[in-house]
């Protein structure tokens, strides 16, 4: 019962499969098999994230994280890892592990919440999404959205640091 | 793409372990444990992303999406927009096209926007993973202030570009 509770998601998932299969079997075997392919094709983007956040967490040194993001940064560094969020690849809750490294080292809400906020912007894919809406549309958005994850970090450490 | 995407990560890592095997042997070992570790914990939890990933792609057809977003007048359609954006799942590949498919259909630049803002910032389906990493305040607080933001810029972008907001 306690391991159903702790895996709640992943047993409504399973449940989901279990049940569909009934209803519609086709589908669900073609479901199945777009998942796993999605998961191989994600898998070694994750390993390298786990494996670099363990690398982190063992060798930099919380002083420097706390130099680099910490409090003392002020806007430069929320800026600073906003313009970092917008280099990574990938869906935003692969990098999840990566950001907790970054706070349990010390690193500032408004920094990390910078960074994730400004995920949006998929700097490697701005050309290809150009090709489909158009420059001004994309530049407007990448604009807009880098404003808004700056904000979006102080908001989250403002809101978060009440309590 | 995520083949570079990979490659990229790959190089990262193999210089952060080139680096820490010279440095500090014990700690490199002690880094490969630990990520080892983290790796098999969060498993499960990826599988049955990925599945419901993609049960949402077959059992919700794309064409039906288009249909529905940006449906509905005036402030409906806003909402509509952003509701779709957050339910669906997959790789922005995928979003860009479905924009442009969108746009020749009729929708307006606003409702797009929302769509696709929404898409990449809110993330629906990973938030029970989201929870178990950054915990419930965080996880609450960061997507509502996404899904807020993604209607926010969304309006704006309709507004610059198109001098109209719905």
């Amino acid at each position: 019962m306690n391991l159903i509770k702790k895996h709640l998601f992943e047993t409504v998932v399973g449940g989901l499969y279990v049940a569909l299969l009934f209803i519609s079997p086709d589908k669900t075997v073609l479901a199945l098999k777009e998942g796993v392919w999605l998961l191989i094709d994600m898998l070694p983007v994750f390993i390298c994230v786990v494996l670099f956040s363990s690398f982190l967490s063992v060798f930099l040194s919380p002083k420097t994280v706390q130099r680099i993001m910490g409090k003392e940064t002020g806007v430069k560094g929320v800026v600073a890892g906003a313009l970092f969020g917008t280099l990574i690849v990938g869906p935003l809750w692969i990098l999840f592990p990566l950001y907790k490294t970054f706070l349990n080292k010390g690193a500032r809400l408004a920094v990390v919440a910078a960074m994730v906020g400004a995920f949006a912007i998929k700097t490697p894919w701005i050309p290809y999404a150009a090709s489909f809406l158009g420059w001004p549309f994309i530049l407007i958005t990448v604009v807009l959205t880098m404003s808004y994850a700056i904000l979006e970090g102080y908001l989250m450490e403002m809101i978060l640091k009440k309590r | 793409m995520n083949m570079w995407g990979a490659a990229i990560y790959a190089i990262v890592v193999g210089i952060s372990y080139l680096y820490a095997f010279k440095k500090n042997k014990k700690g490199g070992k002690k880094a490969v444990k630990m990520g080892g570790i983290q790796f098999l914990k969060q498993l499960p939890m990826l599988i049955s992303i990925f599945l419901l990933i993609g049960l949402f792609d077959k059992f919700v057809p794309k064409s039906i999406v288009v249909t529905l977003v940006g449906k509905g007048k005036g402030i409906l359609s806003v909402f509509s927009s952003a509701a779709f954006g957050t339910i669906v799942m997959g790789p922005v590949s995928s979003a860009y096209p479905m924009g442009e498919i969108l746009l020749k259909k009729g929708a307006t630049i606003a409702a797009v926007a929302i769509f696709l803002n929404s898409w990449v910032m809110v993330g629906f389906v990973t938030i029970p993973y989201e929870f178990s990493v950054f915990g419930k305040r965080f996880t609450i607080t960061r997507n509502v202030l996404a899904f807020v933001g993604a209607i926010v810029i969304g309006l704006l972008t309709g507004l610059l570009l198109e001098g109209r907001i719905i």
